[in-house]
């Protein structure tokens, strides 16, 4: 008789993968984390702001958006890991170019696990979303040298803060990938008691002191594969928030505000990591938004975090 | 089917006694409810159905089912029992059970996520505006409310009846 169980359920990661896993988000660089993102929130600083005008917009927020150098600097760190980043333009209004680099798999490489961050930002933008690049390209180079089974796909969204653009735009072109992760504000934290506000209809939080891995129903799984292989290893206490069905319900809108979004609404499997940025960071969207107001152990925790999940979803049987 | 329409005949045999035309009333209703624990919520607006059956001229058993959209979509069913004044203005105060099953936003402790599954909850309801004419019950912005659970924490669980009609058969 021949029994077909998988080798490892859904939700549930093997203990070689998750061995590999810790071993690797040992290896996290926490001062090249915020290095990264300091360098990035200068670049912000001084960039050439998008035309706010073409936005229909001339509030301050607006006409302090930019997206130019900081898609520079992650092509050129892409390219000093030995990799090749492609620019995925597309001109209609407003023009976005995504910078796209895969990792090929070592034996399977037409499965995609794809890591995301939007790189453009407002003002400085260190929280929202240097942080986010940050890690990104930190996975970029722990991966560079040690591909693993599935191909893995590094993703920088043009134009998040316009709506979404880069990342529905390049969620309608391609096959869909095995899973997604996507990091948007993940440097502030505060464990200060009332510094985390929450949503009508969701549970309070005592402290802004967790990452929130965000999922929906098709991605519960894997909300739960990063539990299991990274809660209690080096990253900061992981709070799971699954919105029901597709997650495009009118009263969990608050859970559709990133990157993605685009591929929840696609029926694809996607986790969203956050500080859960305004309803933790008073520096959302301002001027304020420094790299001095981040929290780098926790920046550094969520990197580690992010490794431990990449490594379970592309390597796993 | 049979155990329903061995009631009905019961039911059916004993009007004659009883000085109400039906113990049978069936209808339908449109409400919003939401179910909030420490780890779970489920909630929306829809609409349902609803039955009862009278024990006498002041009291009554009903079960209801409600399909719910907001958090996702889910089901509602609600059994209980309460007691309505006699006359033309008949409000109702009920005890209920309930039962959601189906689409809740999860938020779980630090790294740990709760089973999918329903959530169970027990309310106190009353039905002030609600009146009955020639057979035909009218009810508006009946509210209940309570506890709810989804076994791992415990919480509070709170709907309104929006409008509800219903007609003895």
């Amino acid at each position: 008789m021949l029994l077909l169980v998988p080798a490892c359920a859904p939700g549930q990661v093997d203990g070689p993968t998750t061995d590999k896993a810790r071993a690797l988000a040992m290896d996290v660089d926490g001062d090249r984390v915020f290095s990264d993102v300091v360098a990035l929130a200068g670049l912000h600083a001084k960039d050439t702001r998008v035309d706010c005008a073409s936005l229909n917009s001339r509030a301050d927020t607006w006409c302090n958006l930019t997206n130019d150098a900081a898609r520079r600097f992650l092509e050129e760190r892409f390219r000093s890991l030995g990799l090749s980043p492609v620019a995925d333009e597309v001109m209609d209004h407003p023009a976005t170019r995504n910078v796209v680099v895969d990792l090929r798999g070592t034996s399977k490489p037409d499965e995609v696990v794809l890591v995301g961050a939007h790189f453009d930002a407002f003002f400085m933008g260190a929280d929202d979303n240097s942080s986010g690049v940050a890690v990104m390209l930190e996975l970029a180079r722990l991966l560079a040298t040690r591909p693993l089974a599935r191909t893995v796909r590094f993703v920088g969204f043009d134009h998040e803060e316009i709506g979404l653009v880069g990342s529905t735009r390049h969620a309608r072109g391609r096959p869909a990938p095995k899973v997604s992760l996507v990091f948007d504000c993940v440097g502030y934290a505060d464990s200060t008691p009332g510094s985390q506000a929450s949503p009508v209809g969701f549970p309070s939080s005592p402290a802004g002191d967790f990452l929130a891995v965000v999922a929906n129903d098709v991605s519960r799984s894997r909300a739960e594969e990063v539990l299991q292989v990274a809660a209690g290893h080096g990253a900061p206490p992981l709070v799971p928030i699954i919105s029901p069905g597709l997650g495009a319900g009118p009263l969990s809108g608050n859970l559709m505000r990133s990157d993605h979004a685009p591929f929840w609404l696609a029926g694809e499997s996607a986790v969203f990591f956050t500080d859960t940025a305004n309803f933790r960071n008073k520096n959302y969207h301002t001027r304020l938004d420094t790299p001095d107001t981040l929290n780098r152990p926790f920046l550094t925790g969520v990197a580690k975090a992010a490794a431990m999940a990449v490594v379970a979803w592309g390597d796993a049987p | 089917m049979r155990p329903a329409l061995l009631l009905a005949l019961v039911a059916t045999s004993s009007l004659a006694e009883e000085p109400f035309a039906s113990r049978f009333t069936v209808g339908l209703e449109t409400l919003g409810a939401i179910s909030l624990t420490q780890v779970r919520t489920q909630g929306g607006f829809g609409g349902g159905v609803h039955a009862s059956f009278s024990l006498g001229p002041q009291w009554q058993v009903h079960a209801k089912a409600a399909w719910l959209w907001g958090l996702g979509s889910h089901t509602l069913v609600r059994v209980g029992g309460g007691w309505q004044r006699e006359g033309t203005w008949r409000p109702l105060l009920s005890a209920n059970l309930a039962l959601g099953l189906g689409g809740a936003l999860d938020v779980g402790t630090p790294d740990r996520l709760p089973a999918r599954g329903p959530t169970l909850g027990a309310m106190l309801g009353a039905a002030l505006l609600r009146w009955e004419v020639d057979g035909l019950i009218v009810s508006a912005l009946e509210v209940e409310a309570g506890l709810s659970t989804e076994f791992l924490a415990t919480g509070f669980r709170a709907g309104v009846t929006v409008f509800s009609l219903g007609a003895r058969l």
